[in-house]
């Protein structure tokens, strides 16, 4: 949709996209900030249940990798379960 | 007796409301829910908040209409204001027997959770099958009708099943009763007996679990924009509810409940109607609330509770927002859909809302609730299923939290442009948002209704910074794979799913076996009249005209057989 009529939405530049997604690296960095800096100063603020939950960024690696694994997996599955649309017409 | 028996007022009101026209029916239907929740909060009033009343004999059975303590109240709660808002999502449409089905559907709901016995609870079980059913065929398609007599052939099974465990049980037990007054788990030590287990089947069923879930992803995609939100409330939560009376710290529901939340995610990457990947999430949370019910402990019990709750109000606002776009755009289809926050910024808004609370982002009410149940297992020691649940917790992100947002209202621009969703969708949706909101902020309230006392803190400092970052670490593994590393396109498919067994293996095998029952009885007549008319033939031959057996013999040559059987008779008696 490249009308030079129209404004294209705030969310549909690409500056500003990239400003969200710069945004987002910088949430996950300070989101991993916590619990290093309870490392070095002793806070006890994290209270790990296992012993994973003492590797840091133990949740954040959790939420990457089982990401992708999903994604790929359901990519996987796809190739067997899928059928034209009308399949069952 | 001062008050009615929860769910009456808006079964028998529901009944009402097809006699009534345009705005009177529509404030009739309004009205419902609020006076049935006032008559509810009279209990209180009554002095009878925890108790057994409005008990009735009938052919000497005691039927139990109002069992109410902590546990059925929280579910009457939240079944009466998903009620009210489904009501106000849906006053735009003129349909008086959707209005009327939904209104009675809840009803029964309500009725099921305040049941104190099986049978009482049977037949509000099938009072949700036999009403919930017309929001699926006022979709009024093919596709919708055939779905809605599939849904409903489910549903009565599951029916049916509860009434023959109910009978069995009876015999052995010589019980009706189902659980008593702020009991968990009535029938767990039971298990062994067979009535027991068929009730256990029939709650299984309408819980979804595992190869019993297909009719939830066939059907609820395929009603109607206001009846998938009256859909996704009842039917599934009231199994969550009849297995915590039932069936709670019955240890194989932990498994169970752990691979619900798993399987769907797979599904749902790759489904491209957004109201079936919502309902492959709607499986998803389930089963975070049946590994609850399996660990059966008081802070999982109320992890149970506090998560249905919540899972009532985001996942209605999910498929109110959904809804919204299929009002307005005629589609889900993802690979149809995007950009749409322009023209539909509200609906935009609540949707993200939605996706924030279901995939538990702090300050929203899925951060309170479902940190009950993932704390119940990890008290209860049971570490890989906890695993399980974080990757099923970053399952949730990816299919409820990211793509049903980006995909309808972002992403590439579709070029849609349309007007916004009708007055009423935008209140019941704000509404919904602002619940969400309010439960994650202000948790206490929720906790305060809970059937066990709690003094659990959600907010504490790892807590947060540990959902942070598997939130946005998510979020991130999402930007990499649509920049970097690929991210499957939306493409217009079917995808197989459990429900081709008796869509397309079961029928096939059947068309085959009559095929070779045909056959086989073809050959067997064949061979049969074959061999009569070759005996008839060989009678006909001998018997027949010129037959030898036919001749008419002569009296000489009768008198020579005659007289060669006295000279053998002759020769036996002298040779003897």
């Amino acid at each position: 949709m490249s009308d030079p009529n129209k404004k294209e939405g705030w969310f549909n530049q690409p500056e500003n996209v990239d400003k969200l997604i710069k945004g987002l690296y910088v949430a996950c960095a300070l989101s991993i900030l916590p619990e290093l800096l309870d490392k070095v100063f002793h806070w006890h603020l994290m209270h790990p249940y296992y012993a994973v939950e003492k590797i840091p960024g133990f949740y954040g690696i959790v939420g990457f990798v089982a990401f992708v694994v999903i994604v790929r997996g359901g990519e996987l599955l796809r190739k067997v379960i899928k059928r034209d649309e009308n399949y069952y017409d | 007796m001062t008050s009615l028996a929860p769910g009456l007022i808006l079964c028998l009101g529901g009944l009402l409301i097809p006699l009534l026209k345009g705005n009177v029916q529509r404030a009739l239907a309004l009205a419902l829910p609020v006076f049935s929740f006032a008559n509810l909060v009279g209990w209180g009033f009554t002095g009878i908040e925890t108790g057994i009343s409005h008990q009735f004999e009938v052919m000497g059975y005691t039927l139990v209409m109002a069992r109410v303590d902590k546990l059925s109240l929280i579910f009457g709660y939240i079944f009466h204001i998903a009620a009210l808002l489904s009501v106000i999502y849906s006053l735009h449409v003129d349909d008086a027997k959707q209005m009327a089905s939904g209104t009675i559907y809840a009803g029964a709901g309500i009725g099921a959770v305040f049941s104190g016995d099986l049978i009482s609870l049977f037949i509000f079980w099938e009072i949700t099958a036999f009403t919930s059913v017309f929001l699926i065929w006022a979709a009024n398609n093919e596709r919708a009708n055939k779905a809605a007599i599939r849904y409903l052939v489910v549903q009565v099974a599951s029916g049916v099943l509860l009434l023959a465990g109910a009978i069995l049980h009876y015999q052995s037990t010589g019980s009706l009763a189902f659980g008593s007054l702020d009991q968990v788990g009535a029938f767990t030590e039971h298990i062994g007996q067979a009535g027991v287990q068929l009730i256990l089947l029939s709650f299984a069923i309408k819980c979804a679990f595992p190869f019993l879930h297909n009719w939830l992803q066939d059907a609820y995609p395929k009603a109607t924009a206001t009846g998938t939100v009256f859909l996704s409330a009842f039917t599934t939560k009231l199994a969550v509810y009849t297995l915590i009376r039932g069936f709670a710290g019955f240890e194989p529901l932990i498994y169970v409940g752990v691979v619900m939340t798993l399987f769907p995610i797979f599904f749902a990457v790759i489904e491209n109607d957004l109201r079936k990947v919502l309902a492959y999430s709607l499986n998803n949370q389930l089963g975070f609330m049946v590994v609850a019910v399996g660990v059966g402990s008081e802070m999982a019990i109320n992890g149970a509770c506090a998560h249905a709750f919540a899972h009532i109000l985001y996942k209605a606002l999910l498929f109110m927002s959904m809804g919204a776009v299929l009002h307005r755009v005629g589609t889900t289809k993802a690979s149809q859909l995007g950009g749409l926050y322009r023209s539909m910024p509200v609906t935009a808004i609540c949707c993200i809302i939605g996706a924030a609370s279901i995939s538990a982002f702090p300050l929203t009410s899925g951060f309170i609730s479902k940190a009950l149940t993932l704390q119940g297992v990890i008290d209860a020691g049971h570490a890989w299923i906890w695993g399980g649940l974080l990757i099923a917790s970053a399952g949730v992100m990816e299919h409820s939290g990211i793509k049903i947002p980006f995909f309808a209202f972002f992403g590439h621009d579709s070029g849609i442009r349309c007007e916004r969703a009708p007055l009423n969708m935008q209140i019941a949706m704000v509404i919904t948002a602002a619940l969400c909101l309010v439960i994650g902020c202000m948790p206490g309230q929720l906790y305060a209704l809970l059937p066990y006392a709690t003094d659990y803190k959600p907010y504490t400092g790892a807590h947060i910074v540990t959902q942070f970052q598997l939130l946005l670490f998510a979020m991130l593994a999402f930007v990499i794979l649509m920049k970097y590393w690929g991210y499957p396109d939306e493409e217009e498919s079917e995808n197989l799913d459990s429900d081709w067994l008796y869509r397309r293996a079961f029928p096939a095998v059947w068309r085959q076996s009559v095929v070779a029952v045909n056959s086989a009885r073809s050959i067997v007549v064949t061979g049969a009249l074959a061999g009569v008319s070759s005996v008839m033939s060989g009678v006909q031959r001998h018997h027949g005209p010129g037959g030898l057996l036919s001749k008419t013999w002569s009296a000489g040559t009768m008198v020579m057989l005659g007289k060669i059987a006295l000279a053998f008779y002759l020769i036996l008696y002298l040779l003897t």
